[in-house]
C-alpha cells in the first residue's frame, strides 16, 4: 500500500468512529463526505498536479491523528462582523453553513477537502453583512490540524481579511464575495518546519472585486492550492504572490483562475526567489469555460535563483474555450541581471548590499498594496539577518 | 458572379484532395499482435537475428506498458488487436522506379510527389529532391540515390540499412528514443514496417533536399515507420516528411518515431508537413497521429532544427524534442498547428539542456476553428550542469469560431541560475480590424481570414523550404473551409 492509500483508510477508520461520537460540532453531517471520500483517491507522489513535490510525508505525520487544543481563540474582527465557532453555531448559523459549506469546492478535484470535513477539528463561520463598508478581519493560529475558514461578504460590502502566519496541517478558507461586494484578502506564511497543505477557494460574484496576496516562506513541505472563480459578470481579480525560501525550504504554489461568466478580469503577478537549497514550485492556470466571452486574463510568474543548488519549476497554463478573450502570460527564470549589479556596484555600493536591493526590487513588482510592510518584513527578514 | 460561385462550389469540394483509395493488390496480415506477429514482419523484412531479438523485447515491454493519459486528448479505446501491423503492395520489392506498379506511380503524382528524377524542364533547373515513398508498410521507392552515393550520403529505407549498414543502425537505432520510452514508441519498435534511413558523412553538406513522403492506402491497418537520421561531424542535410491518407469511417492508427543524431558541428533542418486525414466535419474517421520524434545534439555546436506544419489527423499526440547534450549545440521548435470542426491536436515539444551554453528556441502558433481543441504542451529542462543555457518560447494561438478550444501546457524546470528562460503566450480572436481593412479593401472574409491566419504564422512558414511553405499556406487556406460564416 502506498502511503496515500494507508492514509486514505486510516481516514475512512477514524471518520467512522468519529460518526458516532464526534468530539468537534456533532451536529454537522459527515456522512456524505465520508462515503464520497470512499472512492476518491488521494493524490500519489509524481502524478500529474503532483509532479514537483511529493505529499508522502504529509499523509505519514497526519497518519497518526493529533489533538488539537481546542482553543477559540486567534481570531479578531471589527464591529458589525459576525463570528462563530461551527462548534457553537446556533440554527441560523448552522444554516448559513449548511448552504455555502463547500459551494465553491470541487472536492473530486482536491479531495483533501474531503479529508478535512471528515476530520475537521475546528472551523469558523465569518458573515459581513450586505452593505458594510471597512469591515476587517484578522486570523492567527487557530489550534486545530484540520482548519476550515467559512467567510461570506454580503452584497456590496466591503472587507479586509489577512491571514497572520500559521501552520496547522490543513486549512480550507472558503470566500464567497456577494455581488458588487470587494473583499481584501492577504496571507502571511512565515518560514516553519512543519509539513502543511491548504486550499483556499473563492467564488466571486458579479461586479465583484477579489484581491488575494500570499506572502511566504517556505517550510519543510508547503503545498497552497489556490482556487478562484470568477462566476458573475464583471468579476475582477488580482492575484500577488511572493515568496522568499531559503535552506531546503519546498514551497509549492498551484493557483487555478477559473472564468465561468464573461467580461471578467484576472490578474496574477508572482515573483519567487530561490536560494541555497530551496526548491520554487509554481503552477499557474486561467481557466476560460465556454461562454465566458470578454474575459481579459493575464498572469506574469518569475523565478530569481541564487544559489547553485536552487530549483524553481513554473508551469503556467491556459485553458480557452471561448474566442473572444484576451489571454496572456508570461514566465521567466534566471539569476541576478550582472549588469544591473555592476551599476550598483559601480556606484560604491557593496555587493552583498547591491544583491539584496535588486532582490528586494524584485519581489516588490509582487506586493502591490495588501499590507505591503507586512509583506516586507516578512520576505526581507533572512536578507536583513544575512547583512548583520 | 457565376463564375464566384464556380470556384466556391470547387473549393468547398476540394475538402481533402489527398482522399482517394489506390486500387491494388496487397499482401496484408490478418489483424491481431503477439510474438508470432513481430517475428513475421522481421522475416518479412529478412532481417538478421539481432534485429528480431531487438523487436520482440520491445515487444515484451510493451506487453506492460499503458498508453499515456495526460493529454488534453479524448477518444475510445483502441484495440490493438483489432489492427493489421504489415501490409505491403503484392510482388516482389521493385529494383528499379521502371518495375514500380504504375498504380502507384500515378498515386503519387496525383498526389504531386515526382517519383522521376526529372531534372531539367524545358531549360528550367528545377530544385532536386529526393524521395523516399512509402506505401502502406513498404518503401517503394528511393530516387537518386546513385547521384548521393557519389556525395558519400547514405540515403535508403531502413529495411535496407538494417541488411547494408548494420553497424550504423546497432549503434544509433533506440539511442535517442529507446525502445520503452514511452507506450507508443515501444508499439514501433516492435512493429516498424519501413522509413528511412540517412547517413551524411563527415563535413559533408547534402547535395539536395531528402524526402520521405507516407502514404497509408489499405483499410484497417496501422502504418509505424521508422526514421533515422545521423550527421557526422560537420554534415549538414534538410529532410521533408509528407503524409497523406485515403477518407475513411474508421480511424486508423499511424505510430512513427524518428531519432536524429547530429554529431559535432552537425547540422540537421527537419520539415513536416503533416496532413493526414483529418475525419470528416462530424468527426468520424481520420488518423490518430501518435508520434514520437526526438534529436540527440550529441556533438558541441551541433544544430538540430523541427518545423512542422500539422493541420491533418483526428487526434495528434506529437513532441519533436531535442537532447542538448553538445557544450553549445542548438535546438529549434517551429510549430504551425491547425485544428478544424473535431480535430485534437496536442503537440509541442522538449528542450532537454543539459551541456553548457546550450540554445533553444521555441515559436508554436496554434489555430483552431470548428469544435476542434488544440494544445500547445511543452517542457523546457535546465540540468545543473548547463550553465549559460538559453531558451526562448512565443506560444500564440488563435481562436475561430465560439466552440473551439486553445491551450497551452509549458512546464518550465530550472536547476541552474546561470540558465535563463522565457517564455511568453497570448490567446485572442482574429483580429477584427485587420478583418475590417482587408474586407473594406474588397477581400472576402474567407480570403481574409486566410491571409490573417498566414500572416499569424509567418514566423515558421519562414523556416520551411521554399516550395513547403507554399503547399503549407494552400493546406491552410484549405483546411480553414467552411470555418468562417
Amino acid at each position: 500500500m502506498t502511503a496515500a492509500e494507508l492514509f486514505h483508510a486510516r481516514v475512512l477508520e477514524d471518520g467512522r468512529q468519529l460518526r458516532n461520537r464526534p468530539l468537534y460540532a456533532p451536529w454537522l453531517d459527515r456522512g456524505p463526505s465520508l462515503a464520497a471520500l470512499e472512492d476518491v483517491p488521494l493524490p500519489e507522489p509524481r502524478s500529474y498536479t503532483w509532479e514537483y513535490s511529493n505529499p508522502n510525508p504529509w499523509y505519514e505525520r497526519n497518519a497518526s491523528g493529533s489533538d488539537h487544543d481546542g482553543s477559540t481563540e486567534g481570531i479578531a474582527a471589527s464591529r458589525g462582523v459576525e463570528v462563530s465557532d461551527f462548534d457553537a453555531a446556533e440554527s441560523r448559523e448552522r444554516d448559513v453553513i449548511d448552504a455555502n459549506l463547500n459551494a465553491t469546492i470541487d472536492r473530486r478535484r482536491y479531495p483533501l477537502a474531503f479529508v478535512n470535513d471528515v476530520l475537521l477539528h475546528r472551523g469558523v463561520v465569518i458573515e459581513v453583512p450586505a452593505g458594510a463598508s471597512g469591515a476587517e478581519i484578522e486570523l492567527g493560529p487557530l489550534g486545530g490540524d484540520f482548519e476550515r475558514v467559512l467567510l461570506v461578504v454580503g452584497d456590496g460590502a466591503e472587507a479586509t481579511l489577512l491571514e497572520r502566519p500559521a501552520s496547522p496541517a490543513h486549512r480550507i478558507v472558503e470566500c464567497l464575495v456577494g455581488a458588487d461586494a470587494s473583499l481584501r484578502h492577504t496571507r502571511l506564511q512565515s518560514a516553519t518546519d512543519s509539513l502543511e497543505y491548504h486550499l483556499v477557494s473563492s467564488r466571486v460574484s458579479a461586479g465583484a472585486r477579489y484581491r488575494f496576496a500570499q506572502y511566504a516562506q517556505g517550510s519543510t513541505m508547503r503545498r497552497n492550492d489556490i482556487h478562484i472563480e470568477a462566476a458573475g459578470d464583471g468579476a475582477d481579480i488580482e492575484i500577488h504572490g511572493a515568496w522568499h525560501l531559503s535552506g531546503r525550504q519546498h514551497l509549492d504554489t498551484q493557483i487555478n483562475v477559473h472564468h465561468s461568466a464573461g467580461g471578467g478580469t484576472s490578474r496574477q503577478t508572482v515573483r519567487g526567489v530561490v536560494d541555497d537549497r530551496a526548491k520554487a514550485v509554481f503552477n499557474g492556470r486561467i481557466h476560460i469555460a465556454p461562454g465566458a466571452q470578454r474575459t481579459d486574463a493575464a498572469l506574469s510568474a518569475k523565478h530569481m535563483l541564487l544559489a547553485p543548488a536552487a530549483q524553481a519549476y513554473a508551469k503556467p497554463e491556459l485553458e480557452i474555450y471561448a474566442n473572444d478573450v484576451k489571454c496572456a502570460h508570461g514566465a521567466t527564470m534566471g539569476e541576478i541581471d550582472s549588469d544591473a549589479l555592476f551599476y550598483l556596484r559601480s556606484r560604491g555600493i557593496g555587493e552583498a548590499i547591491a544583491r539584496d536591493l535588486l532582490v528586494a526590487g524584485f519581489l516588490e513588482e509582487a506586493l502591490g498594496d495588501l499590507h505591503p510592510g507586512e509583506a516586507r518584513a516578512l520576505l526581507n527578514v533572512q536578507a536583513r539577518e544575512r547583512l548583520a | 458572379m457565376a463564375e464566384g460561385n464556380d470556384t466556391l462550389q470547387e473549393r468547398l469540394s476540394s475538402e481533402y484532395s489527398a482522399g482517394f483509395v489506390t486500387d491494388i493488390e496487397s499482401e496484408t496480415l490478418p489483424p491481431g499482435l503477439d510474438e508470432d506477429t513481430v517475428r513475421h514482419i522481421s522475416a518479412k523484412k529478412e532481417e538478421p537475428r539481432w534485429m528480431t531479438d531487438w523487436r520482440l523485447q520491445a515487444y515484451r515491454r510493451w506487453r506492460t506498458m499503458h498508453p499515456p493519459r495526460w493529454a488534453h486528448v479524448q477518444f475510445p479505446p483502441i484495440d490493438f488487436q483489432a489492427i493489421s501491423y504489415f501490409s505491403a503492395p503484392k510482388g516482389d520489392r521493385p529494383k528499379s522506379l521502371e518495375e514500380v506498379d504504375p498504380e502507384i506511380l500515378s498515386t503519387y503524382e496525383k498526389l504531386g510527389i515526382p517519383l522521376h528524377e526529372q531534372e531539367a524542364l524545358a531549360g528550367v533547373e528545377r530544385p532536386r529532391v529526393a524521395v523516399d515513398a512509402v506505401f502502406d508498410s513498404v518503401s517503394v521507392a528511393t530516387t537518386f540515390r546513385e547521384t548521393l552515393r557519389e556525395a558519400g550520403v547514405v540515403f535508403c529505407s531502413i529495411a535496407d540499412a538494417v541488411r547494408e549498414y548494420p553497424e550504423l543502425v546497432r549503434k544509433y537505432l533506440g539511442s535517442v528514443v529507446p525502445r520503452a520510452d514511452n507506450f507508443y514508441a515501444a508499439l514501433n519498435s516492435a512493429v516498424f514496417s519501413d522509413g528511412s534511413f540517412v547517413y551524411i558523412p563527415k563535413h559533408t553538406r547534402c547535395p539536395m533536399e531528402l524526402s520521405t513522403y507516407f502514404r497509408i492506402n489499405a483499410q484497417n491497418t496501422g502504418q509505424f515507420e521508422r526514421t533515422l537520421i545521423i550527421a557526422d561531424e560537420g554534415a549538414y542535410v534538410s529532410y521533408l516528411e509528407g503524409c497523406t491518407a485515403p477518407m475513411r469511417d474508421e480511424n486508423q492508427l499511424h505510430a512513427a518515431v524518428v531519432e536524429l543524431v547530429a554529431l559535432d558541428d552537425a547540422e540537421i533542418k527537419y520539415s513536416t508537413v503533416q496532413n493526414w486525414f483529418p475525419g470528416d466535419a462530424e468527426g468520424r474517421g481520420g488518423i490518430y497521429n501518435f508520434v514520437t520524434k526526438r534529436g540527440a545534439c550529441l556533438g558541441a555546436r551541433s544544430k538540430i532544427s523541427w518545423t512542422q506544419v500539422e493541420t491533418g489527423s483526428a487526434i495528434t499526440w506529437k513532441y519533436p524534442s531535442v537532447v542538448l547534450r553538445g557544450d553549445g549545440s542548438t535546438g529549434e521548435f517551429y510549430s504551425v498547428a491547425l485544428t478544424n470542426n473535431r480535430q485534437q491536436a496536442d503537440t509541442g515539444t522538449k528542450m532537454l539542456h543539459i551541456g553548457r551554453n546550450t540554445k533553444s528556441t521555441i515559436i508554436s502558433k496554434g489555430i483552431s476553428a470548428g469544435q476542434s481543441q488544440n494544445s500547445y504542451r511543452g517542457r523546457v529542462r535546465m540540468n545543473p550542469a548547463a550553465t549559460g543555457a538559453r531558451n526562448y518560447t512565443q506560444c500564440d494561438s488563435l481562436l475561430i469560431g465560439d466552440r473551439c478550444g486553445a491551450h497551452t501546457f509549458p512546464f518550465i524546470e530550472s536547476r541552474i541560475p546561470s540558465a535563463i528562460v522565457e517564455h511568453e503566450a497570448t490567446t485572442s480572436k482574429v483580429n477584427e480590424d485587420q478583418l475590417f481593412l482587408c474586407q473594406q479593401r474588397g477581400i472576402d472574409p474567407e480570403k481574409a481570414i486566410s491571409m490573417i491566419v498566414n500572416g499569424f504564422c509567418k514566423e515558421v512558414f519562414r523556416q520551411l523550404p521554399m516550395e513547403f511553405a507554399v503547399e503549407a499556406g494552400k493546406l491552410l487556406e484549405v483546411s480553414l473551409e467552411g470555418a468562417v460564416g
